[in-house]
Parts: C-alpha cells; structure tokens; sequence
C-alpha cells in the first residue's frame, strides 16, 4: 500500500504482491482448520495459492473497483483517475490539503484492508464456505463504512 | 457609497463543507451518503446559479432601494472588484448601496455576514431540496438571514422625535 502525493493529487496505490500475500496466508490459515473426513487438512482446496493468481488479480480489480468507487466524486477533472492493471491499483484523488495527515493513512489502511477482505469473501463465496464468505463480507462492508465516513476528510475544500 | 462584495469560490467552500457535515449523518446501512447529497466540484455549475438566485432575487430585492441613482447599478454577479489593499479579486458578488445620513453604520460587519450567510443557506436548502433530501434546517437559517438584512438596514441613528409625547 502507498501514498503517493503529486501536485493536486493523491494517488492511493496497491500491489499484487503485497495483497496476495497477505490473502493466500489468511486463506491457507483458515484452510489448516478445514479438514475432510480423514481429518486432512484441505489446504489445496481452500488455500490460495500462486495457482489460483489469475483469479486473485480478477478479485483484485473487481474489490478494487467497488471501493475505488466510492471515492470518485472527488476525482473531478483527474483523467483516468481509476487504474486497474495485473500487477497494481490505483486510485487517484484531487488534494484538497484539508485533512489531517494521519486520516489520509488511516484511509489508506482500510483500502487495502477493504480489496483484501473482498478477495478472501469472494474465494469462499466461489468455494461455496457461506460461513467464512459471511464473514469477510461483514468485515469487507465495515471497512466501507469507515473509508466513506471517514472519506468526509478528502471531500471538504480549505476555509480561506 | 457602501459596498460590500464576496467571493463566490469561497462561498462555495463553504457550502461544500456544511453540506458534508450534514450529509455525513445521512446514512444509509450505516453507510453516509455522500455521494448522493455532498456538493462535490463537479455541482459548482448547478450551485452558482442557487448562488445567483440567492444573490439578485433574494438579497438584491431588499437592498435595492438603497441602490438607486448609483451609475451602472447597484448588483453584479461573477464581477472583478479592487479591494481596501489595492488588489484586484475575481469572481465576486457585488452589491453597491447608498444609505441614509442617518444610517446606522455599526451594524454594516453584521449586514455584510447576514448577505453572505442567506446566500449560502439558500444555496444549500435548494441544492438539497432538488437532490430530495430534508433541507429546512437551512432554509430557517436562510429565512433568518433575510430577517436579520432587513432589520439591519432599517437602524437609524440620532432620529429626533418630531411629535410630543403626552
């Protein structure tokens, strides 16, 4: 995750790799306590892996989309403030120069919270584990509620 | 001659920033909906017409008795102006009056933050009104402001009584 501050625009950046090793541990964590009737393990039904990456960077960029979304009143007049590639996504915002510093790396963490609770939400959704996709979605609509109330910070002008 | 102007840009910060603190308690699954009822830049056209509204309709109709006789009139909208220090600030609602001798001029600081606090609340209340969110908090505050104009400019000082008392 990163900030990256230009002239005007804060940029809000993930990558594959930091996301998807954070989702393969947690899915592999979850997967070490399902086991089968043999009392197996079934990691390599319910844990990701570098296998299942087209899928994770599909995840990816569909959470990232969802979210990214939320802030697009804020990026008027930013061209192509939305990118969605293999390897990264990136939300570009105007900078209002109105927050308190620390909100903006708040924000920041629950983004990447937010896309990783998205992908782990949708791998079990995939894998038909309803009670684990419950999960990751009751925690992926929390960190939304946070990013957009605390979102209020990105939106005000500077008072002159 | 009085004048008393404002800058439009920062009367649409302001409204952006009171529009979101009330937005922000609009909520929708504990989601606040800002989306949907914050001015974001993108509305600056919708809102400098409220603004305008707001500007001759409303607060121009209660000064302009006090604008007549003055060349060129007494109302300007999205005008450039040459303040008290000499520097030349853009994009102002203008408002050029000519009051009585026996204006009350202690109260022209307060005139001059009712104009740009009705102008504001209007703006605000309509900009609600039109995106079907409860706005009345503003429109009180706005209809407040017009009171608050109209009495402002109606102080006399040192009138003489020229009747008896019995």
């Amino acid at each position: 995750m990163a900030i990256i501050k230009t002239i005007g625009v804060v940029k809000f950046s993930y990558g594959y790799d930091d996301i998807f090793d954070v989702v393969s541990l947690i899915t592999n964590e979850i997967a070490l306590t399902m086991v089968d009737g043999e009392g197996m393990p079934q990691i390599d039904e319910y844990g990701l892996s570098e296998d299942e990456r087209y899928n994770v960077v599909q995840m990816m960029k569909d959470g990232a989309d969802e979210v990214f979304r939320r802030l697009l009143k804020v990026t008027n007049g930013i061209s192509d403030s939305v990118v969605l590639s293999d390897s990264t996504v990136e939300c570009s915002i105007k900078d209002k120069e109105a927050y308190n510093s620390n909100v903006l790396s708040a924000i920041d963490r629950l983004i990447e919270k937010a896309i990783i609770n998205y992908i782990i939400k949708d791998w079990f959704l995939d894998k038909k584990v309803i009670d684990h996709a419950k999960i990751y979605s009751d925690k992926y609509i929390r960190n939304i509620q946070e990013i957009v109330k605390k979102s209020i910070q990105l939106r005000k002008p500077t008072i002159a | 001659m009085d004048l008393f102007y404002f800058e439009i840009p920062k009367l649409f910060n302001r409204a952006q920033v009171e529009v979101l603190y009330f937005a922000g308690k609009i909520e929708k699954d504990e989601i606040p909906e800002l989306d949907k009822y914050a001015i974001a830049d993108e509305d600056e056209p919708m809102v400098r017409l409220l603004m305008r509204d707001a500007a001759i309709s409303k607060v121009y109709g209660i000064l302009a008795p006090y604008t007549r006789d003055i060349e060129g009139g007494g109302f300007f909208f999205e005008a450039a102006i040459t303040n008290d220090l000499g520097l030349e600030v853009q994009d102002c609602i203008i408002y050029k009056c000519i009051f009585p001798e026996k204006f009350d001029r202690s109260v022209i600081p307060a005139l001059d933050e009712a104009i740009s606090n009705a102008v504001v609340n209007y703006s605000i209340s309509e900009y609600l009104f039109r995106n079907a969110a409860d706005g009345s908090v503003f429109k009180e505050r706005y209809d407040k402001n017009m009171g608050e104009i109209l009495g402002f400019i109606n102080r006399r000082v040192g009138l003489t009584r020229t009747y008896k008392l019995y």
